[in-house]
């Protein structure tokens, strides 16, 4: 009896239809995800400009990320497949702004933030909810909320200056009317070293951002200069001539000397760490003219990376570890190659004008350089595969080495 | 059980009943699960003779159009006499009695400026007509030769994939197509995703199971929108029955890194 009830129950059971195997779905080449952003609401007291400052921010920033095309105004939400909504309210000094990123199609909230603070964080919080989109969309966060600080002569000498990545708010870091030279963060983004002449020789400092507290960390006879934290900041890699010729060394966080990397007759300059701090890569003319190289962390096991070109300088490790962009001089000037750490896909990214000091965003998705393409050298930014140069110096003067910070 | 039955035995009329039924159930079931196709009487053999009239340059297979309906139900209206095809109402036929006038035509030289221009009309159309039905049976010729590379079976144009003899498979994986071009975006070179999709019987995604991600979140997330903006407009899987089915999304020209 039980048989025949089973067998009654697979009769009647309801019919199912299985297709055996994959079935293949495939599309075109990939496009770029529509995104709207709408109009910034405004519930409480009116300042019509922050609306339409907010309104450009996420235009800009998302625009320039890469995987996104910015719906235009007026075609409205229609067609867009992610809706980037804002609204901000100010009491007093300080401002609220909520923002949240729809997906139309999937008919779903993707991400949602609230930020608060004082009125002059307002581009700040935007900053941070598109490093938020970034980061939702796929899968890393934006570099958006990072600074760039960077060497200016707007001021006749040679200073430090640190700015947003999109080069608003620009603020002095060394007044000291000496030369000051090749700022680098560490990785937290609190502190910068750089190299200044304002004692005379070029040394070594380390300061903090925040509280402008400073410190000389290395002043060894001659050059200390070119100083590049470790990933995880507990040494820097230096170029120091106190030994005769240029060569690199490590030294701690309070200047102590750790270890002497490269040993030869040679100049080797511009060391810049992988991301794992494994290796370094370096440049030296060991076989005649400049070249990049790679070595250990500990200064063994040195090889050539370039083969092409007679002059390559200032490589720069990417965050992924997956590529080294330097600059290469081509007749009068220089263009910024990337290469794979192999030496495979050797990769020219710019050609207009002079291209130098090329460093990566913490995320990896753009390269920020110097460029003479305007005439004066300012401070530019690219994607990492070379699309969507842009020019973002805030002044007229002459802006070199940039380099981007973490998020801060 | 079995000592039950022993125990209870029905004579040789009550085994028989019981022994019908049983095999009643157990045919049923074979013939349900499709295990002898044959046996399925809602199904006849797949056959072609719709795509010769292939209407459009790139066709999508099993698109559910209404103008295509109507080509479905249309063919038995044809077959009335008064309402011919447009390419043979042309007067081909009519051309034929002005022959004998125009043999007479040499000597009775009046109606010649009048009839010369007519019997070139008609010689005109004449080859107009053969070269259209000559174009015509290459296009079909070239279809069927298309369909035949393709493979041994594909979806029907204007079809609902619960006709007789379609494939459901196809015409979901034509309708996955076409929302996965409108919607593809992908930041590393070859994702894939491996996906369950369940269709219930009344044609919604009745369930959408990622078996194995591209670890690429654009490339999910679109394959994601793909099968939502297709399930907005699918028709039910034929026979009443749940449709469910393993697909692999990817971009075209990309191979599977595995």
């Amino acid at each position: 009896m039980r048989i025949i009830l089973l067998l009654a129950l697979l009769l009647f059971a309801p019919q199912l239809v299985l297709a055996q195997g994959y079935i293949d779905v495939t599309a075109p080449a990939s496009r770029k995800l529509k995104i709207f952003v709408a109009p910034t609401s405004l519930p409480g007291e009116a300042a019509p400009q922050v609306g339409q400052e907010l309104s450009e921010l996420f235009g800009f920033d998302l625009g320039l990320a890469g995987p996104f095309e910015i719906s235009p105004r007026d075609a409205g939400m229609a067609g867009a497949d992610l809706v980037l909504k804002s609204a901000y309210s100010v009491q007093g000094g300080g401002v609220t702004l909520e923002c949240r990123l729809v997906d139309q199609v999937l008919n779903r909230e993707v991400t949602a933030k609230r930020y608060t603070g004082g009125a002059r964080e307002l581009r700040r919080m935007a900053h941070a909810f598109s490093d938020e989109v970034l980061r939702a969309v796929t899968g890393q966060k934006g570099p958006f909320t990072g600074k760039i600080a960077y060497v200016t002569k707007a001021s006749g000498n040679k200073e430090v200056f640190v700015m947003d990545y999109d080069g608003r708010n620009p603020q002095r870091v060394t007044n000291n009317g000496s030369i000051n030279l090749k700022p680098d963060f560490a990785p937290s983004g609190k502190e910068i070293i750089y190299t200044s002449y304002k004692k005379g020789n070029p040394d070594l400092y380390r300061r903090e951002l925040f509280t402008g507290l400073e410190a000389r960390i290395s002043s060894r006879p001659g050059l200390n200069a070119m100083g590049a934290f470790s990933p995880d900041g507990s040494k820097i890699a230096l170029v120091m001539t106190k030994d005769g010729n240029s060569e690199i060394y490590l030294i701690g966080r309070d200047g102590k000397e750790l270890a002497r990397l490269t040993n030869s007759h040679a100049i080797d300059v511009s060391p810049a760490w992988s991301p794992d701090g494994s290796r370094i890569v370096f440049v030296s003319d060991r076989l005649g003219k400049p070249q990049v190289f790679i070595m250990d962390a500990d200064g063994g096991n040195v090889r050539r990376l370039t083969a092409n070109g007679a002059y390559n300088v200032t490589p720069r490790w990417s965050p992924k570890g997956d590529r080294i962009v330097y600059a290469r001089k081509e007749g009068s000037g220089f263009q910024i190659y990337a290469i794979n750490p192999d030496g495979t896909q050797d990769t020219q990214l710019t050609s207009a004008g002079s291209n130098e000091h090329p460093r990566f965003s913490p995320d990896g998705r753009f390269v920020v350089f110097s460029s003479t393409r305007s005439g004066s050298e300012g401070v530019y930014l690219m994607r990492a595969d070379g699309t969507s140069q842009t020019r973002i110096s805030p002044s007229n003067g002459q802006d070199s080495h940039p380099t981007w910070s973490g998020n801060m | 059980m079995k000592r039950g039955l022993t125990a209870r035995y029905p004579g040789p009329g009550g085994m028989f009943i019981v022994s019908f039924l049983c095999h009643a159930v157990a045919l049923a079931i074979v013939a349900n699960w499709n295990l002898f196709g044959e046996l399925k009487p809602d199904e006849t053999p797949v056959t072609y003779v719709d795509m010769v009239t292939l209407p459009v340059a790139s066709p999508q297979s099993g698109t559910p159009a209404p103008a295509a309906e109507k080509a479905v139900e249309a063919p038995p209206q044809p077959a009335a006499p008064p309402a011919p095809p447009p390419v043979m109402s042309h007067p081909v036929q009519p051309a034929k009695p002005a022959k004998p006038a125009a043999k007479a035509p040499a000597a009775a030289t009046p109606g010649n400026a009048k009839e010369t221009p007519a019997a070139e009309s008609n010689d005109f159309t004449q080859r107009m007509a053969k070269l259209e039905q000559l174009a015509q049976e290459r296009r079909q010729a070239e279809v069927l030769e298309r369909l035949k590379k393709k493979g041994t079976r594909t979806g029907m144009p204007g079809a609902k994939g619960a006709e007789a003899g379609s494939d459901y498979p196809t015409y979901l994986q034509s309708r996955l197509k076409d929302a996965l071009k409108e919607v593809m975006v992908s930041q590393t070179k070859s994702p894939y995703v491996i996906a369950t999709i369940t269709v219930s019987p009344d044609g919604r995604i009745a369930q959408y199971h990622v078996e194995k991600g591209s670890g690429d979140p654009l490339f999910d997330d679109a394959v994601q929108r793909a099968v939502t903006l297709a399930g907005k407009s699918l028709v039910p899987p034929p026979g009443g029955a749940k449709f469910k089915g393993m697909f692999r999304f990817r971009p075209e020209g990309v191979g599977i890194n595995k």
